[in-house]
């Protein structure tokens, strides 16, 4: 490769590093201190926020968090947000977004439409969803009635204590709620990168599919959705890095007690969730380390996740 | 298969109001020809191309195939093969899987080929019967338009002019009766255009498709097609073999639209059955009302000879433009005029050499202000 040739190479470099230096100043204090920060502390036994002190170096809270059930659970839950959740409110946007494409009367109206949960604010609009499913005088409750059908305690857990499978039977509920929650407030943006997408899709593509008599499933299969794909790993991508850090629908729709009332197991926690409940007991010993520790654990997992997926979409993914 | 444009007009409705793209087009088709739209962008030549397709379809009037009214019909009803300006070839799929697509996508298509297999339903085919002969298909395309070796490459990794190919190919494998191109050589650079061009019309030639091309060049056109309709502002203005159209246009922009070197033209008069350009008399006996006209002749119809010998007509040579085999030659006429004429290599003229000239005969013609043609001679 040529190497750049200026009249005065290293003034060249001087400047240039002049010019990334704010940015460069703004990511080592906000992300890479933090960064190596939190790495050091999850590795601090007993490290006290006050003082700094510590017994030793160990790996511990990892074997510790590793150990806890709430924080396995939070795991499945966010899991399930981001493996159940995402493909099935992606699915919905990419129907809606197609079906959008194919009107030309109200389309920008119908578009607006579907933004606005984007705009809505995540804890109202998580108060309203609790609301919607509560037990006494929720609607979803009174919609059933109209049907024959007993009110569900969706989101209440009252005598769940009583055994395991009416434990199970609440968290299925409320799992159930926080599926609907994730498809409502997910559809805004999917949907709405999804028509760009289908868009950006020269229509040569379907004028030639007309000529040759392509039914419109086929257009969809072997034309549509392959050079719709870059969007859709892109969706993929930032969706399910967003569902790792899903915090606040399960705080809005499930109180900071991350369950239903009654529940004291914390039902519905995430792992971002398990960080903030951790740090929230900081002034004991060894809290920091272990909201420091679930916090890398995230990192990885997201890391992992992130270079999985861009290796796959190679494989099926056509740029043009 | 024949082709027949009856009165088709075609408007669409845009935010400024209705555009007119098409205007009362009858056009007839013969069976079996290489047959261009030509005219500049917005004449309504694509416009014409995809009514034929029907992907637009007609505001008035009515398109037949042969005797059938396919004014109707939908796109895959129809038939025909299409080739796109920028070739729209599939960009996740390999050059085998663009071309097959119509075959095996196709409920209609499929249809038709199982018939073939099967004799009219006399024997049943099996799956991998009908798939080699998609295969068999396939391959005989690509060795018509010589893609073969590419076969397994994807769009992205061809030339300009394999891409092209592999469009024709995918449009020519269903066997459709009608060929349309889409302005196909407008993306090449010069040199494969012209290849490309006769690689065009020796496929057309064997596999005797009715073909119809869109194109504003002129030359191109010229040299490839049997026919050619020139259209301007959604009108047809001529339509008719391109030497034919090209020595007797209908009008000024016929004239002024044909011809590698532009047609010379001038401001003349008529009087009493003469026209002069300036006080130079150029025709007698013209039957021709008195007024001020047009005159046009060709370049190549005029021949410079010694002064003497050009019965009174003269012009000063200014400059000599030696472009490969021939010199375009400009000069002036005595009024100012400027004008040019071919010449052969070689000549002995030089900037400010008096030439005498001669007009071939029926080289002359005659525009109203109108622009159309009211004297040839």
């Amino acid at each position: 490769m040529a190497r750049l040739r200026l009249k005065n190479p290293r003034r060249f470099d001087n400047t240039a590093y002049l010019y990334l230096l704010p940015a460069f100043l703004l990511l080592a204090v906000f992300t890479i201190y933090p960064l190596v920060n939190t790495i050091l502390t999850s590795a601090k036994l007993d490290y006290r926020f006050l003082t700094g002190a510590y017994v030793r170096v160990s790996l511990r809270h990892y074997a510790d968090i590793m150990a806890d059930a709430t924080f396995l659970r939070a795991v499945f839950n966010t899991a399930f947000i981001a493996f159940v959740c995402v493909p099935l409110s992606m699915l919905s946007a990419l129907v809606t977004a197609l079906l959008l494409n194919s009107i030309k009367k109200l389309r920008g109206f119908f578009t607006t439409l579907y933004y606005l949960p984007q705009v809505t604010n995540v804890i109202a609009a998580g108060m309203v969803f609790a609301f919607l499913f509560n037990s006494n005088f929720g609607l979803v409750n009174t919609m059933l009635g109209w049907i024959g059908i007993d009110p569900v305690a969706w989101i209440s857990g009252v005598n769940i204590a009583k055994s395991a499978a009416l434990y199970n039977q609440a968290y299925l509920r409320c799992l159930f709620v926080l599926l609907v929650y994730s498809l409502w407030s997910g559809l805004s943006m999917k949907v709405v990168l999804f028509l760009g997408g289908l868009q950006n899709i020269n229509p040569q593509y379907y004028q030639v599919a007309q000529i040759d008599g392509t039914s419109r499933w086929r257009v969809l299969r072997k034309i549509t959705l392959p050079l719709l794909s870059p969007t859709t790993i892109y969706v993929f991508i930032t969706s399910v890095i967003t569902a790792f850090k899903a915090y606040s629908a399960v705080v809005a729709l499930f109180g900071n007690t991350y369950g239903p009332i009654g529940d004291n197991s914390k039902m519905m926690i995430t792992i971002v969730g398990y960080i903030i409940d951790a740090l929230g007991d900081y002034l004991s010993a060894g809290a920091i380390s272990i909201a420091s520790a679930a916090a890398v654990i995230l990192l990885l997992i997201i890391m992992g996740l992130t270079a999985l997926q861009l290796k796959l979409s190679q494989k099926w993914v056509h740029y043009k | 298969m024949q082709v027949r444009f009856d009165a088709v007009t075609k408007q669409f409705q845009t935010k400024k109001g209705c555009i007119t793209a098409v205007d009362h087009l009858s056009l007839t088709i013969g069976s079996g020809k290489l047959i261009g739209f030509l005219g500049p962008s917005g004449c309504g030549k694509t416009t014409s191309l995809f009514m034929i397709s029907g992907i637009h379809p007609l505001t008035e009037g009515r398109i037949l195939f042969d005797e059938t009214d396919v004014t109707a019909l939908s796109p895959e009803k129809r038939g025909v093969g299409m080739v796109f300006q920028n070739y729209a070839l599939y960009p996740h799929l390999s050059v085998r899987e663009n071309i097959e697509f119509p075959l095996v996508n196709s409920r209609e298509m499929k249809k038709r080929l199982m018939e073939e297999l099967s004799d009219g339903g006399k024997r049943s085919v099996s799956r991998k019967r009908f798939k080699d002969s998609v295969a068999e298909r396939v391959h005989e395309v690509a060795r018509l338009v010589e893609i073969s070796e590419y076969l397994d490459r994807k769009p992205s990794e061809l030339s300009g002019g394999q891409q092209q190919r592999v469009a024709i190919a995918r449009a020519i494998v269903k066997r459709p009766s009608i060929l349309l191109l889409d302005e196909p050589l407008s993306n090449l650079d010069a040199r494969l255009r012209v290849q490309t061009r006769e690689e065009i019309r020796s496929i057309q030639r064997r596999t005797g498709i009715t073909t119809v091309f869109v194109t504003h060049d002129q030359e191109e056109a010229l040299n490839l097609c049997d026919e050619i309709a020139i259209m301007k502002n959604g009108v047809l203005q001529q339509y008719g073999a391109p030497q034919d159209v090209y020595d007797n246009p209908a009008n000024l922009f016929v004239a002024e639209f044909l011809g590698g070197t532009k047609i010379n033209l001038f401001e003349a008069r008529a009087e009493a059955g003469i026209v002069f350009i300036g006080d130079l008399k150029i025709r007698g006996d013209i039957p021709v009302a008195d007024g001020r006209v047009t005159l046009g002749i060709r370049p190549e119809n005029l021949l410079s000879c010694a002064p003497e010998d050009g019965g009174g007509l003269t012009a000063r040579v200014e400059r000599l433009i030696r472009l490969g085999g021939v010199t375009t030659v400009e000069a002036v006429l005595p009024g100012g005029e400027s004008l040019r004429l071919m010449k052969e290599n070689g000549s002995t003229l030089k900037p400010g050499d008096t030439i005498g000239l001669k007009i071939l005969p029926g080289a002359v013609c005659l525009f109203a202000e109108g622009g159309e043609k009211i004297w040839q001679g």
